[in-house]
């Protein structure tokens, strides 16, 4: 159970490591509060989705019914999660609703809904489907929320977090007599942010690769 | 069996010329940019300084500050990089020493300084400067490697980046007393003005003063005399093919020329367009750099003639008053298709009817280009 | 074999129908809450163009027929005379397009206006005083120095609005 929820962070995280979801990702960066909404919004979706087709193919005889169709059976079932979340958003959270725009719709085509739903939900029982969710959805959140860090103190100099709840670094960039650099907040920004974050994964990756290599090596000698 | 070994470059075959390698090349290059750097010194520095109109002597000498602390910056940046990436098994600090010397990290931060606006804010040259250093280059993996010109990166990230910057930073406080200059640099006047007028000359003060390089601009690019004794340099050293920089100023002058026709000027349009900015820097240093140019006559020929248009069509039709920089930077990346097309051509040594569509291609693209910049650039 | 596909059909439609049926649900409760929102939208921005709005004795309406992008007619309550109206309209910039918002009053004179949206890169044209409150003609528009073409658009706005005016009320329609 602990390793299903703390796979979704590093080990499969869905953007770092499977490059899923970029759209969004780069989207809707531009502040730690979009990334926080883009979260919530996401997480609450792929958990239901999550849960709803666990559920269904619980029963044996349901599973083959679907199993022709099943594919529209999930994207109905994620588009009306989607719709529920934007009316909800809208209704209550207008200015977040309004930064966010089209990206919340997008949700129903993200590869990593349907991805769970296809690859994990189908396959699981409904709890551990949940914590599947969970984790994939916070997962997405914390690559995300990373890199609207990096684009918001870079671009804009301050941390947004909710609402009025608002960070500036201005006095600091003051300080150092430096200004921010609004090309972080710009589209070309974010990948270049994304790509120097998913570098430094990699050349992380790489250097546990090459370490446990020496040590096989080393074993074999040994013997 | 390996058929063809895949190296970096620059290449140089040893078999015909001894005592000649990288090291030279780069040499030769640094000399070659001697006349640029001094002219800069002397127009930026000793000119402001026997006219005596400055705030402060830190003022006064901040280009020598910038072109001091430009390289220092490109190659601390370089080093950090190769020592974080660890390439090539650098282990000790003398491997980094070693590595360092055959790397030549002071060159992005030297062009980088040379082609911007003299008085930069320290910090967002310095930022240009590692991001060209960094992105452009190490990231690419390091020297002969990267496919775009790291100097180049650097200087697009500032134009686009720091855009609010640039505008006022031309200007040597000497010049800032001059009324004539109703703009930065003859460029942006160039763009401001409503229609094309030979005033715009006069008030630089005229045709040989832009060949000289006494107007405000960029800290190095503003000679064009000081440039052709570095071409003229490099090209008896056989360091540069002199086919890029001619096909280059020659397409831009043809080009150019046919607008300026059209619009009832002279001769003065496009001796104008190819004076000013840092199109004869650009032929000479930057279009020309080993690494990311294409490798053979034809392909470099190839290259030159779209390097013309593609300025050109930044700099008339486009709404930032420069376009070397954008539009090397983008051949660079058209620059690996023609160098493989070509390479194929001299592989199989003769034009058939499946190698000739690279050539009608080009072509085309050649001929629509030019009509659209034709087209467009009339104001 | 048209049986098995019959049944997935309605299997399919099923999900459909329960879908569909939350979804009304929760548009049930949401959809007032979307429409306030809405509405108090409309009122912010209006009371910014138009100085003299009150929402306690003023309506609004919106014109579906006119030939600007966006009209709110604000009439009064008690005499159902019309008051204002307020054109949405764009034009094309230097680097973007420029979206305003212009109140025009009974006498052809504007109101007052508001830049909604434009990302001109020189210039702070959100904030330019452009000296057309209260004028009915284009005469004494101000340009804003150093963007030519950002205050081009603006002034095309200004006269789409005036003309809309003209063209739709004139001849005792008001």
């Amino acid at each position: 159970m602990k390793d299903n929820f703390l796979k979704g962070f590093f080990k499969e995280n869905p953007l770092f490591t499977m490059l899923l979801g970029c759209c969004p990702a780069l989207a809707v960066t531009t502040t730690v509060e979009n990334a926080i909404g883009m979260t919530l919004a996401f997480t609450f979706v792929v958990v239901l989705s999550n849960l709803f087709i666990s559920l269904i193919n619980i029963n044996e005889k349901i599973k083959e019914l679907i199993q022709p169709v099943r594919i529209a059976v999930y994207i109905v079932i994620i588009a009306t999660l989607v719709t529920v979340v934007e009316m909800l958003m809208e209704a209550y959270f207008p200015s977040l609703y309004s930064s966010l725009g089209v990206f919340i719709s997008l949700i129903t085509v993200n590869c990593i809904v349907l991805g769970r739903a296809e690859a994990y939900a189908s396959k699981n029982k409904p709890l551990n489907s949940i914590v599947d969710g969970l984790s994939m959805g916070l997962g997405y959140g914390m690559a995300i929320i990373m890199i609207a860090f990096l684009r918001e103190v870079l671009g804009a100099g301050s941390i947004t977090i909710w609402g009025s709840a608002k960070l500036s670094l201005i006095p600091v960039f003051n300080f150092l007599r430096i200004e921010p650099i609004s090309f972080f907040v710009s589209s070309p920004g974010a990948f270049l942010v994304l790509g120097l974050i998913l570098g430094v994964i990699q050349a992380i990756n790489n250097k546990k690769v090459l370490k446990n290599k020496n040590k096989r090596q080393s074993k074999k000698e040994v013997k | 069996m390996e058929k063809y070994l895949v190296i970096k470059g620059p290449y140089l075959r040893s078999a015909d010329i001894t005592k000649r390698n990288t090291s030279t090349i780069m040499r030769d290059v640094l000399i070659a940019l001697l006349p640029s750097i001094a002219f800069a010194i002397y127009k930026n520095v000793v000119l402001v300084l026997i006219n005596g109109i400055y705030s402060s002597i830190y003022h006064a000498i901040y280009p020598i500050i910038t072109l001091i602390l430009a390289p220092l910056t490109s190659l601390i940046c370089e080093a950090i990089s190769l020592w974080v990436m660890k390439k090539r098994g650098i282990k000790t600090f003398k491997d980094l020493v070693e590595e360092l010397k055959v790397s030549y990290g002071i060159f992005p931060g030297l062009f980088i300084v040379l082609i911007s606006p003299t008085y930069i804010p320290l910090w967002v040259l310095l930022v240009s400067v590692a991001v060209g250093e960094v992105v452009g280059k190490m990231l690419f993996g390091g020297f002969g490697q990267n496919i775009f010109n790291p100097a180049l990166v650097g200087r697009a990230f500032m134009a686009f980046t720091f855009s609010s910057h640039l505008g006022d930073a031309y200007l040597t406080s000497y010049e800032l007393t001059i009324d004539a200059y109703s703009a930065a640099t003859p460029l942006t006047s160039y763009a401001k003005a409503g229609a094309a007028s030979i005033d715009i000359v006069n008030n630089y003060g005229g045709m040989f003063n832009l060949l000289i390089g006494n107007y405000p601009g960029a800290l190095g690019e503003t000679s064009t005399i000081a440039i052709l004794i570095g071409a003229i340099y490099l090209i008896i050293k056989d360091v540069i093919d002199w086919r890029i920089p001619v096909v280059y100023l020659g397409t831009m002058f043809f080009i150019t020329m046919i607008i300026g026709f059209i619009m009832g000027q002279g001769l003065w349009f496009p001796l104008f367009q190819i004076l000013t900015g840092g199109v004869a820097f650009g032929a000479v240093f930057m279009a020309t750099e080993p690494v990311t140019s294409p490798k053979t006559h034809l392909g470099r020929i190839m290259y030159a003639l779209l390097l013309g248009e593609l300025t050109v069509l930044f700099r008339l039709v486009g709404n930032m008053p420069e376009g070397v920089a954008t539009s090397i930077v983008t051949m660079n990346i058209v620059g690996l298709m023609i160098n493989k097309y070509v390479t194929k051509l001299r592989v199989e040594d003769k034009l058939t009817k499946k190698n000739c569509y690279g050539l009608v291609i080009f072509l085309v693209f050649f001929v629509l280009l030019f009509v659209y910049d034709v087209v467009m650039g009339v104001k | 074999m048209i049986k098995k596909s019959l049944i997935t059909a309605s299997v399919l439609s099923i999900f459909a129908l329960i879908c569909a049926a939350l979804l009304g649900v929760v548009n049930f409760f949401t959809s007032p809450v979307i429409k306030a929102h809405e509405e108090e939208n409309i009122k912010k921005s209006i009371s910014l163009v138009c100085p003299l709005y009150d929402s306690n004795t003023m309506d609004i309406t919106t014109n579906e027929d006119s030939k600007a992008k966006t009209t709110y007619l604000v009439s009064s309550k008690e005499t159902e005379e019309l008051l204002y109206v307020i054109y949405i309209v764009d034009a094309t910039g230097y680097a973007s397009t420029i979206e305003m918002m212009i109140s025009v009053d009974k006498d052809y004179k504007i109101t007052g206006y508001k830049v909604l949206s434009s990302a001109e890169t020189k210039g702070d044209i959100k904030s330019h005083d452009f000296n057309m409150i209260g004028s009915n003609n284009l005469d004494s528009f101000d340009t804003l120095a150093g963007s030519t073409y950002s205050s081009k658009a603006v002034k095309k706005c200004f006269k789409l609005a005036l003309s809309y005016a003209k063209e739709e009320f004139e001849g005792g329609q008001k």
